[in-house]
């Protein structure tokens, strides 16, 4: 018997892919969702900037600027600020003012928030390694 | 290298946004289709699609030039797969036989196209019933047209490891046909 497998591509798309579609309206949905996660990874690197040590919001701003990867994150400067006030609510970080004439806000991480990093830490990213695990062919599915 | 494989360190959000909405464009159907494949269920593979692109997004400023963007988004979908095929929401809720399945029809002597069709449909339901290892190799070196080196740099197997499975997985489906009388010369 010849290669049966010679026609599968046609096969597939005729029968069980006919149907399988990214569609557009898929796509929306999933770019609905986005700023969530940029908002997800804006508290992660405050929370890591602030166990370094402790800033003001003007101090984080600068750090985003000397790290490329991290301002496609900050699409403006108003929105450090308002996840700045929400690590305040949630009590991952808490803040002092200076004493000078002009008082500065300064950040500093809370047990919340140094808990909340190190979860984050340990949830070990496996997306990208190789070997992360071989199918059990056995066991089936 | 297209457009979409070039992101750099001057990359702004909005630009973040645009590159996104490209690897949306041009890798969409075919993610949905690698995901359908492990999962067999339309549903189930949207949902996983949907959350293969989070993970995308979420991961862009890892992407590293050493990979094609391809395979770096390939990985992220394969890895996304095992991970759901091996929790215990899937291994315990799912069941996983949702492929259409179509007998051939007994009694009418079928036009030649139609006998075509079903056996095109025959040889996909068969892919499907393979075991996942196998269906893997088979599905991304006849539907993705991918080399086995690209094969084993995607799924973390060996490229001994994946001829074998090919070789395996063929045989398999040679032995299932033998047995139900499809002849030399079938599905060519």
């Amino acid at each position: 018997m010849k290669d049966p497998l010679i026609n599968l591509k046609a096969a597939m798309d005729k029968t069980v892919f006919s149907e399988v579609n990214f569609s557009d309206q898929q796509k929306n949905r999933t770019l609905d969702l986005i700023e969530t996660i940029d908002d997800q990874q804006l508290e992660l690197f405050i929370l890591a900037a602030l166990h370094q040590t402790d800033q003001s919001g003007y101090d984080l701003i600068c750090w985003f600027e000397k790290e490329p990867q991290l301002q496609p994150l900050l699409n403006d400067e108003g929105r450090l600020y308002i996840i700045l006030h929400q690590l305040e609510q949630k009590q991952w970080i808490g803040s002092t003012w200076t004493s000078e004439k002009r008082p500065i806000k300064i950040y500093h991480l809370n047990k919340l928030g140094k808990k909340q990093l190190s979860m984050t830490k340990k949830e070990t990213d496996d997306v990208l390694s190789h070997n992360a695990w071989q199918l059990n062919f056995k066991g089936g599915w | 290298m297209s457009d979409i494989d070039m992101i750099d360190q001057s990359i702004t959000f909005e630009s973040k946004v645009q590159w996104f909405e490209e690897i949306m464009d041009t890798y969409g159907t075919a993610i949905q289709r690698l995901v359908f494949t492990y999962v067999k269920e339309y549903s189930t593979a949207e949902d996983l699609t949907q959350e293969i692109f989070l993970k995308v997004y979420r991961k862009i400023h890892t992407f590293q030039h050493d990979s094609s963007l391809k395979t770096w988004v390939y990985r992220i979908a394969i890895n996304h797969c095992k991970d759901y095929l091996r929790s215990w929401y899937c291994r315990h809720i799912v069941v996983n036989d949702q492929v259409d399945h179509h007998a051939v029809s007994d009694g009418v002597r079928p036009d030649q196209q139609l006998i075509k069709k079903v056996e095109e449909e025959h040889l996909v339901q068969l892919v499907f019933t393979l075991p996942v290892i196998y269906r893997e190799s088979i599905y991304l070196y006849y539907y993705e047209d991918l080399t086995i080196k690209m094969i084993s740099q995607l799924t973390g197997a060996k490229e001994n490891t994946v001829k074998g499975r090919l070789k395996r997985g063929k045989a398999l489906l040679k032995k299932q046909l033998e047995q139900e009388g499809y002849h030399e010369g079938s599905f060519n």
